[in-house]
């Protein structure tokens, strides 16, 4: 069973 | 980005995976959250596996074909790399 594929994308954080 | 480029994570980025599937990547400014599917990319960066070999791969484990997982992470790899958090040898 393959998984969902999704776009691949990222969110910043800043470190805080 | 070109499939036959040997992507591999800059200097002073860490990849950090969580035992709850979560990710994120670790840079000098601060870290990036990771979706699964960048997480999974990633974790194939070693200087050595090509952009295909890693569409190649990705293509066995999710459901997506070679060309589509080519162009998206090839999208992904390139806007990290604009940013040096990923690197071209």
């Amino acid at each position: 069973m393959k998984q969902r594929w999704e776009r691949p994308d990222f969110e910043e954080r800043p470190l805080g | 980005m070109n499939a036959s480029e040997r992507p591999r994570l800059g200097r002073g980025v860490r990849l950090r995976r969580e035992g709850d599937g979560s990710a994120m990547l670790l840079v000098p400014e601060g870290a990036l959250m990771l979706n699964g599917t960048a997480a999974a990319t990633l974790e194939l960066l070693d200087g050595h596996r090509t952009v295909g070999d890693i569409a190649g791969a990705l293509a066995e484990r999710f459901d997506v074909d070679v060309e589509r997982a080519q162009r998206e992470t090839g999208e992904l790899l390139q806007r990290l790399a604009e940013r040096r958090f990923v690197e071209l040898p």
